[in-house]
């Protein structure tokens, strides 16, 4: 006897991620509820980190909608790293997408003005929260945009050095060498 | 796996994230204990990993994030909206296509066969090889209609060239008879027919 609609979420979570996203696929907008709730934070995170602003929720958003539209071509069976995989891939075009249009000239600039103050950004310039918490903001938007993505893509997805790469569309090689070099500088500029 | 690694900071990054095979582990296990200067590197991209985790650690648990509750009810919301309009617009897609004829794809080279081929017998019906002329003695049908139904004459417009008397009308069936052989007596009377007939003018022209 199949369960009512509502009541399938106190399942849902013992459901994989393909699972829902089948269900999701087939109309469930319950699943896609779930699934929506199961990656927000790290997603949204993910997002903030890499453009460092708050456009987050709406890439968030726009993720989503770009999982419903492109539904027809997921198949997991030809999809390394599963349904998780996919969404990151998505998520980080839309951040690139977000990039192209901000002009990447314009971070540039911004950084380029903390860098060469060789200091973190001064007191008069805290928003919320401890000068520790700008310090590491600034550290990680200090990253190369190719290094910043590796290093949260790992951070947030979990997933393999080998799915990251994938979705990066560069050489496992080339991806791990972002990825220690992101490490040690963020390790310098965090000190 | 290690052979693919092309530096020892590959192979200790993917050593520390656990995704060596076993067998490659055991092996990288080996070159650290072998290696101080490995075990040293091996220390501090530890150390460097330790620091950027723990750092965005910190920024998670102090920056808030909006209630997941709003923004799941937001998105999902979205999401409805989006998997109607896709419903729709797939709807729609198969309705055009219904409506359209879907030929099978053997059926188009056929189609342009058959055209060629009526083409041609169009052709072939029209062709009558007495009926052509050389440039020389083109007989020509007025571009304008009915110029010769207006009663104008070379005198009264230069343009119409004169029509060539009757002793150049016989000068030129007899042309045409050397030029494409023996006529027929169906022949002759259709060229009478043409030599008689006022309204066409052999060699002239009607300048536009």
């Amino acid at each position: 006897m199949p369960l009512p609609v509502g009541s399938q979420s106190i399942l849902s979570g013992a459901l994989g991620d393909e699972v829902l996203f089948g269900r999701l696929r087939d109309g469930d907008s319950a699943a896609g509820d779930e699934l929506v709730r199961r990656y927000y934070e790290p997603l949204l995170r993910y997002l903030q980190r890499l453009t460092g602003s708050q456009a987050g929720e709406e890439l968030l958003q726009q993720t989503w909608m770009s999982v419903l539209e492109h539904a027809a071509k997921f198949d997991p069976n030809l999809s390394g790293g599963g349904f998780k995989s996919w969404l990151f891939r998505i998520a980080t075009n839309k951040a690139n997408d977000f990039w192209r249009s901000r002009g990447r000239d314009m971070h540039a600039r911004e950084g380029l003005r903390l860098v060469t103050q060789n200091e973190s950004p001064a007191a008069d310039q805290r928003m919320e929260g401890s000068e520790q918490q700008e310090k590491l903001k600034w550290a990680i938007m200090q990253l190369p945009e190719s290094q910043r993505q590796v290093v949260m893509l790992r951070y947030y997805s979990e997933l393999k050095f080998g799915e990251i790469a994938k979705i990066l569309g560069c050489p496992l090689n080339t991806a791990l060498g972002r990825a220690h070099k992101a490490m040690i500088k963020l390790k310098q500029l965090m000190e | 796996m290690l052979e693919s690694l092309e530096n020892n900071e590959a192979i200790l990054l993917m050593y520390l994230a656990g995704e060596l095979p076993a067998i490659d582990r055991q092996e990288v296990d080996q070159m650290l204990a072998a290696d101080a200067g490995l075990r040293g590197e091996l220390d501090r991209l530890r150390a460097s990993l330790a620091a950027v985790e723990q750092g965005l650690a910190f920024l998670d648990h102090v920056e808030s994030l909006p209630s997941a509750d709003i923004a799941v009810r937001r998105i999902g919301r979205a999401m409805r909206q989006q998997q109607v309009l896709l419903a729709t617009q797939a709807s729609r897609n198969r309705q055009s296509a219904g409506h359209r004829l879907v030929l099978p794809f053997w059926a188009y080279p056929g189609i342009a066969a058959a055209a060629v081929l009526v083409a041609f017998l169009i052709w072939v019906s029209n062709y009558n090889p007495h009926v052509h002329n050389s440039d020389n003695y083109a007989t020509t049908v007025p571009s304008v209609p009915g110029a010769y139904d207006t009663g104008q004459t070379p005198d009264t417009n230069p343009s119409i060239a004169p029509n060539p008397g009757s002793d150049e009308r016989a000068n030129l069936a007899e042309d045409l008879q050397n030029s494409f052989g023996p006529s027929t007596e169906s022949d002759d009377n259709r060229m009478f027919a043409l030599r008689d007939d006022p309204k066409i003018a052999v060699g002239s022209e009607i300048s536009e």
